[in-house]
């Protein structure tokens, strides 16, 4: 069977990869997830949805969608509405005599660590929550893939071979809404569905012998400590052959949220808002030049994601398709973890990019005096000149927006200690200890205020 | 063949350099540890990372730890590490409550990612001004883990001591110890 491609006019046939065309058959706007390599029987494809005949025709939803004004030195193969089936079954576990078991056992022995490290988010109304969007994405794999939420600052999420997906703290701060997070989260499930780790593990192991090879891949697939220096250089080697893989579930990834009613356009919104981000950040600080994710390092340019997406997105507008956002319930969803994202961001010291994200976040919820107290946070932190101006400044913005936590007082009273205006300092350190009588640093605060009132 | 050849030559001339430490053991005494000293009560075993960083131990290094680490600079990070998470970076400028943000912020790169303070304290040694800092969390490998440590900045550097054990057993066991340590903590400068 023959498939019509929507970018046909665009797009070189030579570029298309096999793995695509084998997929010709069925068209969906639906992942299409158990279609494919006689694995399951075909998901059912709603009114709506994008068919194509056996015959190459496309029904009448489907829009030729012309890239006109697009940058074409971005656009690298969107695949726009095309079905990518699943490579693996529900349930699914390789059988023992396969090199991939050896690295499924490898992988469960780091999911029983990262169980229980220091670093997963123990919350268990946010795992549920998180695990929820998953299990939607996911839709009949639900039971094969696992959520971790790991206290790490740094935008990423992982997807080992296994089904252990891990959620870093980072991308749940910069993700806006449940349809932005949605895009990662169902980029990681379309790595489990292709089966794209045995692919990059087989693909290391040919450059590598001996046990380096699990405990190498372990890091790469980030169940392994990271951290790990020889581990971080070979992701440097594999990355050009983990781009196609990152393209694909970018795509597969989108597709996942059509069939999970959310709006696909969230996918490139977010990385826009990440190329943002980069881009001010070398604004306020131009020897910042090196991303310093490895999300960023080991997945393809996000202008070229963004872009990309962004046309599926609007392929899939035009045929009708709308989604959800979720915005406040993400927000709410987070609750007080947001904070404590917010505060580990900070702890970083990585200030400019701090910066950036805040702006943007800012910009995003103008409302929100939670962003205008860690904006001040930022400043106090920073210290450079002119800083504990903008501190100050910032900190009687949440004031003003309503934000009435004992941190702000705390941090507008050493900032304003420092910049030598001690009755402020004063005054704002004992609004901090009468809002937060028992906080663990009241006797230093009160040795502060003590020395402040000496030297008046 | 030449990559192995390079690699052993490589280790070769490391172990010659002395990069493999050695731990010592410390009879009970009293140390210098930069502008201060402090006096031990039992033997512990230590050592050295480099000439500001060394780490003591009596039950293990994954059971209770004693880590002195100074002269941490303008711009330098606490723990020098490979990890994703560096740290932030130190400032002279801080105040005592800001160098205990520091402080906490390195531990949570360093290996304890959720650590919570339980207490934060001034106090002078001689006429230095340090604090004292309770704290505790689960480290990388879901261990429990309790803290007190004590810093201080002297000539624009930072230097901190750092207690770290099991909270089960292990952090009582040498509680009575490292506060004899903290208590012993002498200037090393004359007051005129």
């Amino acid at each position: 069977m023959t498939w019509t491609d929507p970018f046909r006019s665009w797009r070189s046939p030579t570029n298309v990869p096999a793995a695509f065309a084998r997929a010709a058959g069925v068209l969906c706007l639906t992942a299409c997830v158990a279609t494919g390599g006689g694995k399951s029987e075909t998901t059912p494809i709603a009114e709506g949805q994008i068919v194509e005949a056996g015959d190459g025709s496309v029904s009448p939803g489907v829009v030729d969608v012309t890239p006109e004004g697009t940058d074409s030195s971005l656009y690298v193969e969107p695949l726009p509405l095309r079905p990518i089936p699943a490579d693996i079954d529900i349930g699914e576990r390789p059988s023992l005599e396969t090199d991939e078991a050896g690295l499924w056992m490898q992988m469960d022995r780091a999911e029983r660590q990262l169980a229980t490290s220091g670093k997963r988010i123990r919350d268990p109304e946010l795992e549920s929550y998180i695990t929820g969007i998953v299990c939607d994405l996911a839709n009949q794999y639900c039971g094969d893939v696992r959520v971790y939420l790991v206290r790490t600052p740094i935008f990423n999420a992982t997807m080992a071979p296994n089904g252990v997906m891990q959620v870093w703290s980072g991308l749940l701060l910069r993700a806006q809404d449940e349809a932005q997070l949605a895009a990662v989260l169902g980029h990681e499930i379309a790595h489990y569905l292709r089966r794209h780790s045995i692919k990059r593990f087989r693909d290391i192991r040919s450059k590598l012998t001996g046990l380096a090879v699990f405990r190498i891949a372990a890091a790469v697939f980030g169940v392994a400590p990271v951290g790990d220096v020889a581990a971080l250089g070979m992701m440097g080697s594999i990355q050009s052959y983990s781009r196609d893989h990152e393209r694909e579930s970018d795509f597969m990834g989108q597709n996942l949220m059509v069939e999970s009613g959310y709006d696909p356009m969230a996918a490139s919104e977010l990385w826009a808002q990440l190329n943002r981000e980069r881009a001010r950040m070398e604004e306020i600080d131009p020897d910042k030049k090196s991303p310093r994710s490895v999300f960023f390092a080991s997945h393809p340019p996000s202008e070229e994601r963004e872009e990309n997406l962004r046309l599926r997105a609007e392929a899939f507008a035009q045929s009708g398709v709308e989604g959800r956002r979720g915005r406040e319930d993400y927000i709410a969803a987070l609750g007080e973890w947001r904070e404590v994202f917010l505060r580990d961001e900070l702890e970083l010291g990585e200030y400019a990019q701090s910066e950036a994200l805040l702006e943007i976040l800012v910009d995003s919820r103008p409302e929100d005096g939670a962003l205008r107290y860690f904006q001040g946070e930022l400043y106090r932190a920073r210290s450079q000149d002119g800083d504990a101006d903008l501190a100050l400044a910032a900190y009687a913005e949440a004031a003003e927006l309503g934000y009435t936590e004992a941190g702000l007082y705390r941090g507008w009273g050493l900032t304003a200690l420092k910049n030598g205006d001690n009755a402020a300092g004063v005054a704002a350190l004992k609004t901090y200890l009468d809002l937060a009588p028992e906080a663990p640093d009241a006797g230093m605060i009160q040795f502060m205020i003590g020395s402040a009132d000496a030297t008046s | 063949m030449k990559k192995i050849v390079l690699s052993l030559g490589l280790t070769a001339l490391l172990l010659m350099a002395g990069c493999a430490k050695q731990f010592v053991q410390v009879d009970p005494s009293t140390q210098q540890f930069g502008p201060v000293s402090f006096t031990t009560a039992q033997p512990w075993n230590k050592v050295d990372i480099n000439a500001d960083h060394s780490m003591w131990t009596v039950d293990g290094l994954t059971l209770n730890t004693l880590e002195l680490t100074g002269n941490v600079g303008k711009g330098k990070r606490l723990f020098g590490s490979a990890k994703t998470i560096k740290g932030p970076q130190f400032d002279p400028s801080m105040s005592l409550p800001e160098q205990s943000e520091f402080l906490l912020a390195s531990l949570r790169a360093d290996g304890l990612p959720n650590a919570e303070i339980f207490g934060l304290e001034a106090f002078r040694i001689g006429e230095i001004d340090a604090f004292t800092v309770y704290f505790g969390g689960e480290n990388e490998d879901g261990l429990d883990t309790l803290g007190l440590a004590v810093g201080f900045v002297h000539d624009e550097a930072f230097h901190a001591i750092i207690y770290r054990a099991a909270s089960e057993h292990y952090y009582e066991k040498l509680l009575p110890e490292v506060t004899g340590i903290i208590e012993s903590l002498k200037s090393n400068e004359v007051s005129t």
